[in-house]
């Protein structure tokens, strides 16, 4: 039988390779796809909270969260859209204009 | 039975990660995203959050998904595998971090065991009332004013993503 403790070990497992491949990819859709294995990690955290505390708000929470990375990611890909049209490049590094 | 399932689930779950994070073609991660997302479902419905687990497979799986495939295709990326990696400093510096995290975690959860203070919806409730039922309970009486700012918030996302991605 799973405990809470399994749950959250799992989900902190999950974060915290989504915050390695953060790290690892220089393509800015994957690092995207990094920050939705984040904000999944998370959630789980959220739904195995509110089974072991008999409770129905970390259900509730994550709708909130799963509607808040829907729309941060329409914006996200839409930015990498007009980025990639001025550019050419989807790699975080060459994108140093601020920079120079 | 619900402990080996839990085992497996979790095993495939941090399987559909590492492809996400170490697969070099952005397709490849694409479909190690969506795979991962589907046992994250089956693991809310481990949990009695089967509301969660449909609505999970809708929008993660299905919404989501679609948004980073059609990003990919449209930009007609050229496949050059060798530059999808960042230099060795940024390597290590990310796999401490990951691994800190993890092990701050881990140790936390290893020395304190927590007991959460129990509420009222108790699982013989729940199956009486029916998941649903009391999620959209708590959503339209409790969590009235977060939903209404969220429905303003995604029209503001929608409003970007079209302002953001026209061609002028």
């Amino acid at each position: 039988m799973a405990g809470l403790n399994h749950y959250l070990l799992l989900s902190a497992i999950m974060f915290s390779m989504g915050v390695v491949g953060f790290f690892l990819r220089r393509n800015v859709i994957v690092i995207l796809m990094c920050v939705e294995l984040m904000l999944n990690a998370s959630n789980l955290a959220l739904a195995a909270f509110a089974q072991f505390s008999n409770t129905i708000d970390g259900k509730v929470i994550i709708f909130f969260v799963i509607g808040i990375a829907a729309a941060e990611l329409a914006t996200g890909l839409s930015i990498v859209i007009c980025l990639f049209r001025n550019r050419e490049t989807v790699f975080v590094d060459e994108m140093n204009l601020m920079k120079q | 039975m619900e402990g080996v399932l839990f085992w497996v689930f979790g095993a495939l779950a941090v399987a559909g990660t590492l492809v996400v994070i170490l697969s070099r073609n952005p397709v490849n991660s694409a479909i190690g995203l969506l795979f991962c997302f589907f046992t994250t479902a089956c693991l809310y419905v481990l949990l009695d959050a089967q509301f969660v687990a449909v609505i999970q497979v809708l929008i993660y799986a299905g919404a989501i998904m679609v948004l980073f495939l059609f990003t990919i295709m449209l930009l007609n990326l050229e496949t050059d595998i060798k530059k999808e990696v960042t230099s060795p400093g940024t390597r290590i510096l990310g796999i401490s971090i990951g691994s800190g995290i993890l092990f701050e975690i881990a140790l936390l959860l290893w020395h304190y065991r927590i007991t959460p203070f129990l509420g009222t919806y108790t699982p013989e409730k729940l199956s009486l009332t029916g998941n649903i039922q009391a999620i959209g309970r708590s959503i339209f009486r409790d969590y009235i004013l977060p939903f209404e700012i969220l429905s303003v918030l995604l029209i503001i996302g929608i409003i970007g993503a079209v302002v953001l991605a026209k061609r002028d």
